[in-house]
């Protein structure tokens, strides 16, 4: 089995690599900054580092050069892949000279994150079967999943995470087709109703670009004023939304 | 402490219970004014009511009216509504709210301000 040691503050980062190890059937390790990581590494032994660059109390490029320079032999040539948002070959050339082997880009594509774990531990792809998925396709700005709010309320607690994550799966459809229908029928208290009460759950997960146009229906539903290009943020609405439903789906196990 | 929690929304509903439990609350909840008002009237060992307002059926300027008004009761409630309009707000206190949160807020504020309605009491 492939063990995983993982360097990642970010929340939802680590659910997703959480529910793709598991359905892999890798063994992991999650630590949420470099100084935990290498105290992790040096008292267990891994096949392969995972490692985000910017984390608190200890950055990713602090660990490697710590990793690569002060840890014994046998571990201080571990492989080290970097997690980064940086699509850059000039900034991946610096990240070799710093001691990664490699990289893998956010959001996190399942595809790409098998391939490199292989690569890099030098497995043939055709020793396992991979279901392929792109679940980062089109992603934007609008419609990326931001988990920190939700931890407030949940402060680590990933069960209670995906629990809530389970509950909007089935809720936000509704919510969608009843602004929808209710904007269609011009049925203003629907569309208010609904989009007052999406709105809230939006928040959870940090989608603030939808919130603002849900927000803005909910104004004009009470003003029972539709307005120049209604059409258009109705759209955009639905689009964005369905976005952010087929990741978090991805990260359900 | 037994807080009861109002909201038709699900999601807010099981945030707020799973907060409050971590808190070391004994937690009910109910999904509509109609029901929070039945057990508000039959448990009398409920110490806190919080409520959302937008509510099918029974809303919650009409439940803290019920509690207040039709059963007499001094139990602290606290609205949490994403409304925050003065008219709104002022209709809440003037009905007997003891508190007013507008959503989304901060759980941790929302810990404090319980705490503090909870030792009023």
């Amino acid at each position: 089995m492939i063990k995983i040691l993982v360097a990642e503050d970010y929340l939802f980062n680590q659910i997703i690599l959480q529910r793709y190890f598991k359905k892999l059937d890798y063994s992991f390790v999650i630590c949420n900054n470099g100084s935990d990581a290498i105290k992790e590494l040096k008292e267990n032994d891994f096949d392969i580092v995972l490692m985000d660059i910017e984390m608190p109390i200890m950055g990713g490029i602090e660990a490697v050069t710590y990793i690569r320079t002060v840890l014994n032999t046998e571990k201080k040539s571990i492989p080290i892949l970097a997690l980064t948002g940086h699509h850059d070959e000039n900034y991946f050339k610096e990240l070799r000279i710093i001691g990664f082997n490699d990289f893998i880009l956010k959001p996190i594509d399942k595809d790409d994150l098998v391939r490199k774990i292989h690569t890099n531990l030098k497995i043939e792809e055709s020793n396992k079967e991979i279901e392929v998925t792109n679940e980062s396709e089109n992603l934007n700005a609008e419609c990326v999943i931001n988990l920190d709010y939700l931890n407030e309320f949940a402060q680590g607690d990933k069960e209670f995470i995906t629990e809530m994550i389970d509950l909007f799966l089935v809720h936000a459809p509704n919510f969608i087709e009843n602004i929808k229908t209710g904007y269609a029928e011009n049925d203003w208290e629907k569309l208010r109703y609904n989009a007052h009460k999406f709105s809230p759950q939006l928040a959870f997960f940090g989608l603030k670009a939808i919130i603002l146009n849900i927000d803005m229906i909910e104004d004009y539903a009470v003003k029972k004023l539709p307005i120049e290009g209604f059409d258009e943020i109705i759209n955009k609405v639905e689009t964005n939304c369905n976005k952010a439903i087929q990741q978090l789906k991805e990260i359900t196990i | 402490m037994k807080i009861l929690v109002c909201d038709d929304d699900v999601l807010m509903l099981k945030a707020i219970e799973f907060k409050l439990k971590r808190d070391g609350y004994e937690v009910l909840v109910a999904t509509n004014g109609r029901d929070a008002s039945d057990l508000i009237r039959d448990d009398n060992d409920i110490t806190l009511v919080i409520t959302d307002l937008l509510m099918p059926f029974f809303n919650g300027l009409e439940l803290i009216n019920f509690i207040k008004t039709d059963l007499q009761k001094t139990i602290p409630i606290l609205v949490l509504s994403k409304i925050g309009l003065e008219e709104t707000v002022l209709k809440a206190f003037e009905l007997g709210a003891d508190d007013y949160m507008v959503k989304p807020f901060s759980p941790n504020e929302l810990t404090i301000r319980a705490k503090k309605l909870l030792m009023r009491k």
